[in-house]
């Protein structure tokens, strides 16, 4: 046996079956992985994907493996951004997988484990992301995806999700309304909710954001990995990825990490900032990064715990700011980026402006989605203007005379 | 009276569905620690008389922190649920 689980809180150990929390304390349990040994040559020898760690990911046999061709996502220089903040700034951009977001990381594992315990279904709760990444590898490994969802996420998720011929529940109200159902749905009827049912493995593909990140900047880290932090678990999944890394004499430092919220749902910052990990949900977020807006993070505490335990912080960005950096980083790096990239940029500029990232530090931002996804927030105020296929129109249009021209159409 | 319903590991000490005289939350889950044994409480509060961090307690469909928490007070058609914090995100 190459991996079994145990209690986060009290160490208990447990068999590597779909078991989530522990019997004794209720408290979530964790993939500890036995004698791991990773060579760096041998590594860089492999197809460049996600799996490409598999001893470092919770599958027992590579035939369950449900590959879409995740990961290995493009680690960009952000040029414009770092020269205008003096720092170096990288983008993680996981705009690029293959239903446009991180979470074909934590749901390829997840479906895979589900394909290895014989599942013909699986569900989810979701604010989207993970809603269209379950449904996709469900496609692939041919067996049924339920998709709990709260209500208002944005159109453009929904479209994807059913163009998978996910099955979709909406819920009236909050993600936390829509995990609670969900939630009873794998006490009561026994669903493999993978977000909880199968949270120990579902959590462990995140980390390989870490790991790439530590082999796309040649084996090194940089100063700060800015994350953006919903249930907490993204953030302390990429500690670990970076743990264990340094532990297996892969690397030789470890980064500060930063938690980034949007202002309307930031129970991570306040906890934070009150010196405690102590967390006081919020019961009806409001902002526009809806991707991360959830009130009761699980993981928060933990997530605390990483960033203090890397002597980094939490800090939170408001709409405006967030809007305007998916502006910054569209215009400037070519990126589009749904409001969880932006809140990552924007709090990032803000802790440069602050003097918490000193000047000179490298520093990589989680781009965790795409901007496709949440269409609205940039065609806010997008008219653009109307004309003949004249070139004359054509040549007032671009010398600004919008207004005449667009009356015609 | 109001009804209990409990999930999880922590149906494991007690009947899973049950009708408890209590007044507010507080109570209910003392009236349910005499029916059902100490270890039963153990699960839920600690040794302060706090909520342990992984329960969740929903009167009806909202959570106990949203309303008074502990001292949120029953009416004889509340449904309460007892459960462990089981995480999304």
């Amino acid at each position: 046996m190459r991996f079994h689980l145990e209690c986060r809180e009290c160490s208990t150990p447990y068999l590597p079956q779909k078991v989530a929390i522990c019997e004794n304390c209720l408290a979530p349990l964790d993939v500890v992985y036995e004698n791991v040994k990773i060579e760096k040559s041998e590594l860089e020898l492999r197809e460049k994907n996600m799996w490409r760690y598999f001893e470092l990911l919770p599958i027992s046999s590579k035939k369950s493996i449900v590959n879409l061709g995740t990961g290995f996502t493009p680690l960009l220089k952000a040029e414009k951004i770092s020269e205008s903040l003096g720092v170096s700034l990288y983008l993680k951009n996981d705009t690029v997988n293959p239903t446009l977001s991180f979470k074909d990381r934590p749901a390829g594992v997840a479906v895979s484990k589900a394909v290895e315990f014989g599942d013909k279904a699986v569900c989810c709760v979701s604010t989207g992301n993970l809603a269209a990444s379950v449904a996709a590898h469900a496609s692939k490994a041919g067996i049924e995806a339920y998709v709990i969802t709260p209500q208002n996420i944005e159109r453009e998720k929904f479209t994807q999700i059913a163009a998978y011929s996910a099955h979709v529940i909406a819920v009236k109200g909050t993600y936390d309304d829509a995990n609670r159902l969900a939630a009873l749905a794998s006490l009561e009827l026994g669903w493999n909710v993978v977000n909880i049912t199968s949270r120990p493995y579902y959590v462990e593909g995140s980390k390989t954001i870490a790991y790439e990140i530590c082999e796309q900047l040649a084996w090194n880290v940089p100063d700060f990995v800015v994350v953006p932090c919903a249930s907490g678990a993204l953030l302390r999944s990429i500690h670990r990825g970076f743990k264990e890394f340094y532990e297996a004499g892969l690397i030789y430092s470890l980064p500060r990490l930063v938690g980034a919220q949007a202002a309307g749902c930031a129970p991570l910052v306040k906890a934070f900032y009150r010196g405690t990990t102590e967390i006081e949900p919020v019961k009806e977020p409001d902002t526009v990064a809806k991707s991360i807006a959830i009130g009761d993070p699980a993981d928060g505490k933990y997530a605390i715990r990483s960033v203090l335990e890397t002597d980094g912080c939490m800090e939170e960005a408001d709409d405006r700011e967030i809007v305007e950096a998916i502006r910054l980083l569209a215009s400037k790096e070519g990126v589009f980026a749904e409001p969880a990239g932006g809140v990552t940029v924007a709090v990032t500029k803000k802790l440069v402006e602050l003097g918490f990232i000193e000047k000179g530090s490298s520093v990589a931002c989680c781009i965790t989605g795409n901007g496709i996804k949440a269409q609205e927030l940039v065609l806010e105020g997008f008219s653009p203007p109307v004309i003949e296929p004249d070139i004359k129109e054509l040549a007032r249009a671009v010398s600004g005379e919008v207004e005449e021209l667009h009356a015609k159409s | 009276m109001p009804k209990v319903k409990l999930y999880g590991h922590i149906a494991r000490y007690s009947s899973p569905e049950l009708t408890v005289a209590s007044r507010n939350v507080r109570e209910l889950l003392e009236d349910l620690c005499k029916l059902s044994g100490s270890r039963l409480g153990e699960l839920i509060l600690d040794s302060q008389g706090k909520l342990r961090e992984f329960i969740r307690i929903y009167v009806n469909q909202t959570d106990i922190r949203y309303l008074a928490g502990l001292e949120t007070e029953l009416s004889s058609d509340d449904v309460v649920t007892i459960m462990p914090a089981l995480a999304g995100g």
